[in-house]
């Protein structure tokens, strides 16, 4: 078999762990016994490896912030000395069965859903919303204060434990169906879950009403469940994350198994490229801005991870799924059909578990190829929210993830395979 | 506007692929002459490098 | 009767689609029954009192097929067809979207004709890619260097294969009209131009004189320079000479470089068929030794065609006695003072043709022109008319970045009721309308509306003389619209060079 041969097969192996996963949310519980390798004294970030003093104000002030969280230091000076010294270690989350999103912000006390991909027994834990009143929040956004750590306790010991009893009754929820209902009804699983948010509330209802709790139990409980925006979320990016750790290490696969920025440096991973992060500075998103004053020059360029779902044939892949989306930034159906097409020409195959309407019920592109990237020039397109310098939503967009990764990624693969 | 056949027979052999704007297909599936308009887009110009590399693993 | 159960791990698929899949899969001979659902605890249920086998570790995320069929053989077939369907394997036609001609199947799909309008550094490459794959080429882009445009001429050639460009508006092969030309009926007449609007007022007459066209070669505008040396008018030549429908050859060309129009007309000279040619602006010299029928205007080569073909003198439209009675008619409306002339071409060939007879046969009247020409003066600023004024609305100071007007006459209309609005002495305006598939559909209703307008607000009478350059299969539907402009005053003539003859007429009596 050549060489050609032996990569096609490859990345029909690669592809078929995302297109045959089974990602099921079974359970809640700490990062640090969720994330491997999350030690004491760590804190996960997005975007590949940044050593604390080359990271965005807005980073630095969310690794602060994660030492006080863990009461590793009693403020932010010394907060700042520990992570300078490196006492406290940050590392990137997508070097671990995690998902930076956002700022990416995990410690070992983190609540993390676990989603396992019952295909392969892989499981990924991903971090929660915080709720209705804490938009972004601590992980996402790196903020900090009493309220928010209150909430963090709050969450942690009378949420999610009630939930966790709930899903280990209940013999866990099955995510994937509801991606694909999801799909067919406007989202595209990354920026926009709301289908998925109701079918997962519509789903657990009865199973959350029948743990008989005592009735301010249920109502924090189903408070939680129904009021906090994007719940989904972190599930859907659970799904992207378990698949494709699946398909890392498949020897001679040119598929992309992760994405993500930190606001200073974009990386790509490739599933025969072991844990090489190859990376380019992190493209600033096109889009609309809420305001009009806000501009360029106060956007930070590509922050977070939450493009794994990319990765995994969701999110910008998706946009003939979700017109809606596209019309945040001013496309409208035809563009967004255009745009999924577009993404057919990069990826390996199409996803039989996710017929879209507008498609006229054709399936979804997945498993981008680092070698038809370079090969048409057309590069992913990622959707994502637009964060200013300081911190805060400033708009919604896309980016394109940069050319020079994928072309380092396809030198690396030619060192390795000549 | 009339919608007129010059009733050449030959009109019957000619079938076009049309590379650019929309207006020539129009003007041709007008006629009534099978037309395929190409979703072209500029070929990629790739650095040496990247080219050798395609050229040994796509 | 056989019963079979198949179950297909991990495989989600929502209930709609499952509905449909089990209900093409009853339509299969040999299957009396198809149940298709997901491994619900109800579904399941349902499968074992149907009497199907149902593993006992079936679960919600697995897919379950129930077939009772004729024999084992057949439910398998059906267990395919239900898979493939789901794969969509069985998709086939809708739009195929195509990005490439590498992507294509020629021997299957039988394209042989590829139109090109892309930015020009592509188009070498697409337009060999074309020809490699057995098509013939019409290259409507212009940016591309002399020197390229011999190369793909020459490999052109070299394969057999028609080249029809760089910068070629006007084609018609096979019956079928390409870029801004008309649509011609089919005849003994073959025309290679590199003169696009030249070449349909040629085929304009001829159609008015009741003939037709074999084809209607565009060779680009810049064939017969030194370099690129006339290739593809020779080409053109030689298919006339060796296809048996054609009887006569029009050879259609601006003034070019003397060697070049040379060497075409010497090689024209080799073909058994008769051959007329006409480089807009040149003299009898340039024919002088030659075979060659030389002609002088575009209505000229058109009548002198079908007379080669016909053996008798043609004519068409209004003869010059007719024009100078039209003339008289319109000297008895003027008011005083008003005595300049306009002229609004959307084909810069009519804006030569007219310029260059206006100024050889009138004497001292003086014209400008936005064109470059020794017979005329330059106009200091093309967005302002100066006494008598001919304009070429097509040149690139006025489309480079803005539409051509012939998609769109209201771009003409509109510089027409600037100049009318400040000039209130313009006794006559010389106007084109174009027809073709690629072109403004309907153009006449806004422009009479713009006379009409103009001789309101001044009170005086202004001749508008238009020169159709189309055919009656041209979706513009002159037959309805030519009585149409006449019944509002304006003049049509049979040939730019009529009008030009009839606005020289009125120009000279206006004189006196």
């Amino acid at each position: 078999m050549d060489i050609k041969e032996r990569i096609a097969q490859a990345n029909q192996e690669a592809v078929r762990h995302i297109i045959d996963s089974d990602p099921v949310w079974t359970g809640i519980m700490p990062a640090g016994e969720a994330v491997n390798g999350l030690e004491d004294r760590m804190i996960t970030h997005c975007g590949p490896p940044i050593a604390y003093k080359d990271m965005v104000e807005l980073h630095k002030r969310g690794m602060r912030n994660a030492c006080l969280f863990e009461g590793w230091a009693k403020d932010t000076e010394e907060a700042d000395a520990m992570l300078k010294a490196g006492d406290v270690k940050v590392v990137s989350a997508l070097d671990h069965n995690t998902v930076g999103a956002g700022a990416g912000i995990i410690t070992k006390s983190v609540a993390m859903w676990i989603v396992e991909d019952r295909a392969s027994g892989i499981r990924a834990a991903t971090f929660p919303a915080e709720g209705a009143k804490f938009q972004g929040g601590f992980n996402g956004w790196g903020i900090y204060s009493p309220e928010i750590a209150a909430n963090h306790r709050f969450m942690r010991e009378q949420i999610f434990p009630y939930i966790n009893d709930m899903l280990q009754k209940r013999g866990g929820v099955a995510v994937k169906p509801i991606l694909s209902e999801g799909f067919q009804m406007g989202d595209e699983n990354h920026t926009r879950q709301t289908a998925a948010d109701m079918i997962i509330l519509k789903q657990c209802c009865m199973d959350l009403i029948n743990m008989d709790w005592p009735s301010d139990v249920l109502k924090t409980v189903m408070g939680y469940f129904s009021q906090t925006p994007r719940m989904f979320h972190c599930l859907g990016q659970g799904a992207a994350r378990s698949a494709a750790l699946a398909a890392s290490g498949t020897e001679y696969s040119t598929m992309v198994t992760a994405m993500g920025g930190n606001g200073v440096e974009f990386g790509i991973k490739v599933a025969s490229l072991g844990d090489q992060w190859f990376t380019a500075p992190a493209p600033y998103l096109d889009g609309r801005y809420t305001s009009s004053r806000y501009t360029k020059a106060d956007a930070l360029p590509w922050f977070g991870d939450s493009c794994v779902v990319e990765a995994a044939g969701m999110g910008g892949l998706a946009a003939a799924a979700s017109p809606i989306t596209s019309l945040l930034r001013g496309d409208k159906l035809k563009e967004s059909i255009a745009q999924t097409r577009e993404m057919e020409k990069i990826c390996i195959d199409k996803n039989h578990n996710f017929p879209i309407p507008n498609l006229d019920f054709d399936f979804l592109p997945v498993g981008i190829d680092i070698r038809l990237v370079l090969k048409t020039g057309i590069s992913p397109v990622m959707h994502g929210g637009n964060f200013h310098k300081e911190g805060g939503m400033i708009g919604a967009g896309t980016a394109r993830a940069p050319m020079e990764c994928f072309r380092k990624a396809l030198a690396a693969f030619a060192e390795k395979y000549r | 506007m009339i919608k007129v056949d010059n009733n050449d027979p030959r009109k019957k052999t000619v079938k076009v692929i049309n590379i650019g704007l929309q207006p020539f297909y129009d003007e041709i599936v007008f006629q009534g002459v099978p037309a395929l308009q190409l979703n072209w887009r500029p070929p990629v110009k790739q650095s040496k490098e990247v080219q050798d590399m395609l050229d040994m693993f796509l | 009767m056989y019963k079979e159960l198949f179950i297909v791990r991990n495989r989600y698929v929502d209930s709609v689609s499952l509905m449909n899949v089990q209900a093409r899969a009853m339509d299969e001979g040999g299957v009396h029954l198809a149940e298709v659902q997901m491994g619900t605890p109800i579904n399941i249920h349902v499968l074992k009192e149907m009497g199907f086998d149902v593993p006992s570790d079936a679960e919600l995320s697995d897919l379950l097929i129930g077939v009772e069929a004729e024999d084992a053989a057949a439910c398998e077939r059906c267990r395919q067809l239900i898979m493939d369907l789901l794969d969509h394997k069985e998709v086939g036609g809708g739009d195929e979207t195509y990005s490439s001609l590498d992507e294509i199947d020629f021997e299957a799909t039988g394209y042989n004709l590829v139109q090109i309008s892309i930015p020009g550094e592509y188009v070498v490459e697409e337009t060999k890619k074309a020809v490699d794959k057995g098509c013939d080429v019409y290259i409507f882009s212009a940016d591309i260097s002399l020197e390229e445009e011999l190369e793909i001429k020459e490999y052109g050639r070299d394969h057999h294969k028609l080249i029809m460009g760089p910068d070629c508006g006007v084609a018609q092969l096979n019956g079928v009209c390409l870029g801004a030309g008309s649509i011609y009926n089919y005849g003994p007449i073959g025309i290679v131009a590199a003169s696009g609007s030249g070449s349909q007022e040629v085929g304009a007459v001829i159609e008015r004189c009741g003939f037709g066209l074999t084809n209607l070669i565009g060779t680009g505008g810049r064939d017969l320079s030194k370099v690129v040396g006339g290739t593809a008018m020779m080409e053109g030549i030689k298919r006339y000479e060796v296809d048996p429908e054609t009887k006569v050859i029009v050879l259609v060309s601006m003034l070019a470089d003397r060697g070049v129009m040379d060497k075409v007309l010497s090689f024209a000279d080799g073909c058994s068929k008769p051959v007329v040619a006409i480089f807009l602006g040149s003299d009898e010299k340039l024919f002088e030794g030659h075979k060659v029928h030389g002609t002088f205007s575009l209505e000229e080569a058109g009548l002198k065609a079908v007379e080669l073909l016909t053996g008798k003198p043609a004519k068409q439209g209004y003869s010059d006695d007719e024009l100078e009675a039209i003339a008289a008619e319109e000297l008895k409306k003027y008011a005083p003072g008003q005595n300049l002339y306009r002229g609004y071409f959307m084909g810069g060939t009519f804006a030569e043709e007219t310029l260059v007879y206006l100024t050889t046969h009138t004497d001292g009247i003086e014209f400008w022109s936005n064109r470059k020409n020794d017979y005329v003066k330059k106009l200091p600023d093309s967005f302002k008319s100066v006494g008598n004024t001919i304009l070429d609305l097509g040149d690139t100071d006025f489309t480079t970045g803005a539409v051509h007007p012939v998609f769109d006459n209201t771009i003409r209309d509109r510089r027409m009721i600037k100049d009318l609005e400040e000039c209130g002495d313009v006794a006559v305006v010389m106007i084109d309308f174009i027809g073709g598939p690629g072109l403004d559909f309907d153009p006449f209703e806004k422009t009479v509306k713009a006379f009409k307008d103009a001789e309101a607000r001044t009170g005086r009478h202004i001749t508008v003389i238009a020169n159709i350059v189309g055919t009656y299969e041209d979706p513009q539907d002159f037959k309805t619209y030519v009585p149409y402009l006449r019944e509002n005053g304006m003049i049509v003539t049979g040939s730019n060079m009529q009008s030009a003859k009839l606005a020289r007429m009125i120009m000279e009596g206006l004189k006196k």
